[in-house]
């Protein structure tokens, strides 16, 4: 295990001192502005890194750490060296470090105790990262799931801290990158708005403590880097950043959900009302192209795969909407008057209160937790009403939240496409602490009942986490495996099964076979075909015949045993 | 001292209009806040408006125009906040100390 470690540590500094190598050539000399390209170009070489040795075949903890060894040495041997002087940590005031310590503590440990647990990404996010890690490569197995082959983006991200250990012990980092960026972006956008460093850190805080972008973080969903890589690109508008260099975090943001782009008119209307007349400290060169096309590269590829595989770059998304194999319409196409209406009143009326216990999948709940009812909605009234900035921000992001709710179906989980707005009332309430003194004891309270809020999800009880606590990390895991199960003989999943990462273990040692059999015949010939006994599946009729025939028996669970 | 008429105190002077103590009212936000309290009040039931935040930003956001410039302004933004801080906390703090484990306190 002291090699895979080691060569992780290497990749890790390589893509640190490869992101610093570029970002010395497109400098800003504002601190907050560099510290958050910093990250954001860290997270776009990692990704193509993944992308590329995914798509050569060499994906392995060898295959990279040789590489990040190479690229490592070469740019040590260029003098590249990180110039610790740029950067300092900004003068939050005493308590503030200390609950920044505290919550950063938190989420370590939340990382590496946590394993994966929430019912989407371990049905559709994670059996890709779990057949590409096996694989060692990026194949065209993404799982059974229909809704397998959304883009991968943050998938890149996990891959990067799953390969190495082969292992998903610490696969939670990938979503506390985009927290740090969440944070620093939100620090650049209220330094933008000439806040000091203190309040600008609150604003920071509020944020990032937002408990659906908080909950999200630990948990493999990607709405939290979604909106991360939204307040990013806002940020970099606000800051009057080259438009080549505004697209990078707009890629990615497509590339890790197509979400993104329906929050996309607020962002064009931001750049339009920014776009005059302080000129940018970016002066213009090759490295600005070379991220706007690192940025629309790790965008485009997976719409070019669908594409390719699927005949349409939006699959699974048709021209009437997405459906589920029963037929039911998941998500519409296009926008809908009656969608913004009911979506807005849903907000309104119920989800702004957070009225169910929180979940990390947001189920009827916003995820914007009491500090931005509380303080975020006043203070943006009063600062809209006072600051003409505040009301051309508002106009942006106001935007893109109606432009969301016009687009997407209301369903139980709709609020978690617009987390992004968090960043606005958030803002908003930090304006005022330096106005108005009262709200910064308000700011604690909240940040306080934020920490609470953001420690436990709802779809995480105890007892589970307990378990979860008293397994050695090696074998970390929800529980699901049932004894019909031998080793690590392999399982054989189909499209309606529930949790099919469950079954590769968490260092990835099952194979699990996909299949789509047309009858109980084809099954049958499949599992004898590829010798495998077991198979998983929410009932179904293909294997109801198999039970009558008398060749399968129902098992634990949603698995079936061939007799 | 005279008091100007409605009608020519829209084309006074902001210096002006402090000076004789007349409040710039400006139409937009105190229409929007009044559209919304009337659409709350049409339908959201009576005994529960007090928690109602669309009802409580409403009357928020037009005193506190009224009140633009003064001390009376902080005051009210606090009691705003605290409101909504309260309100959301009584929803949301029993399911949580429950999840928890914190229901001793």
């Amino acid at each position: 295990m002291m090699l895979p470690i080691l060569w992780m540590v290497l990749a890790n500094a390589a893509s640190f001192l490869g992101a610093w190598a570029i970002l010395s050539r497109i400098r800003t000399n504002r601190e907050s502005l560099d510290v958050l390209l910093l990250i954001l170009i860290r997270l776009a070489l990692i990704s193509a890194t993944i992308l590329a040795a995914g798509l050569l075949g060499f994906m392995t903890s060898t295959g990279l750490g040789i590489v990040a060894t190479i690229v490592l040495t070469l740019l040590l041997a260029a003098g590249i060296r990180p110039d610790r002087e740029s950067f300092r940590w900004p003068a939050c005031g005493g308590p503030a470090a200390v609950f920044t310590a505290v919550v950063s503590l938190r989420l370590l440990l939340q990382a590496w105790f946590f394993a994966p647990y929430a019912g989407d990404t371990l049905c559709y996010h994670l059996p890709k990262v779990a057949e590409w890690t096996r694989a060692g490569a990026i194949t065209w197995e993404t799982g059974a799931n229909w809704r397998s082959a959304f883009p991968a983006g943050f998938e890149l991200v996990e891959l990067w801290w799953v390969v190495f250990l082969h292992h998903d012990a610490i696969i939670e980092m990938a979503g506390l990158e985009f927290l740090a960026l969440s944070f620093s972006a939100m620090y650049v956008l209220a330094r933008e708005f000439q806040l000091g460093e203190r309040t600008s850190y609150a604003a920071a805080l509020l944020f990032t403590m937002t408990p659906g972008i908080h909950l999200q973080a630990t948990s493999c969903f990607n709405d939290g880097p979604t909106a991360a890589l939204w307040v990013a690109a806002a940020a970099l508008v606000i800051a009057r950043a080259p438009l080549s260099l505004v697209i990078l975090p707009v890629g990615m943001g497509l590339g890790v959900k197509p979400t993104y782009g329906y929050a996309l008119p607020g962002l064009i209307l931001l750049w339009f009302l920014w776009r005059r007349p302080k000129p940018s400290s970016l002066t213009p060169s090759r490295w600005l192209v070379f991220l706007c096309l690192l940025g629309l590269f790790l965008g485009g590829f997976w719409y070019g795969r669908n594409a390719v595989r699927f005949g349409n770059p939006l699959h699974p998304m048709g021209s009437q909407g997405m459906f589920n194999p029963q037929g039911r319409m998941i998500q519409q196409a296009g926008p809908s008057l009656r969608s913004l209406m009911e979506n807005a009143r849903r907000l309104i009326d119920s989800r702004i209160h957070d009225p169910a216990l929180l979940t990390a999948n947001l189920d009827f709940s916003s995820g914007w937790g009491i500090g931005l009812f509380a303080l975020g909605l006043p203070a943006m009234l009063m600062m809209g009403a006072d600051d003409p900035r505040f009301r051309r921000l508002s106009a942006g992001f106001s935007l893109s939240l109606a432009s969301v709710l016009l687009l997407v179906y209301s369903d139980p989980w709709f609020a978690r496409f617009v987390l992004f707005f968090a960043a606005f009332p958030a803002l908003s309430a930090a304006a005022l602490m330096e106005k108005m003194r009262p709200v910064r004891i308000l700011a604690g309270a909240s940040l306080v009942f934020l920490f609470f809020q953001g420690t436990m999800p709802a779809d995480m009880p105890w007892e589970g986490f307990r378990s979860m606590v008293c397994q050695p990390w090696v074998k970390r895991q929800v529980p699901l495996l049932p004894p019909v199960l031998r080793g690590n003989e392999p399982v054989l999943c189909l499209p309606s099964a529930r949790m099919p990462y469950l079954l590769y273990g968490p260092d990835f040692s099952r194979r699990v076979l996909y299949a789509r059999p047309e009858n109980a015949a084809d099954l049958k010939s499949i599992m004898d075909r590829e010798n495998v006994r077991v198979v998983y599946s929410q009932p179904d009729p293909i294997l109801d015949e198999g039970v009558k025939s008398g060749w399968l028996a129902r098992g634990w669970g949603h698995f079936y045993e061939r007799r | 001292m005279e008091m100007p008429s409605p009608a020519s105190t829209n084309n006074l002077s902001e210096p002006l209009r402090h000076e004789i103590g007349i409040p710039r009212l400006p139409i937009l936000p105190v229409g929007i806040s009044l559209v919304l309290l009337a659409w709350r009040l049409s339908w959201y039931p009576r005994s529960s408006l007090y928690r109602d935040w669309v009802a409580i930003l409403s009357v928020y956001w037009i005193l506190a125009v009224v009140l633009r410039g003064s001390r009376e302004r902080t005051l009210l933004t606090a009691i705003a906040m605290v409101g909504l801080f309260l309100i959301y906390a009584a929803g949301y703090l029993p399911q949580l100390l429950d999840h928890l484990r914190l229901t001793f306190l």
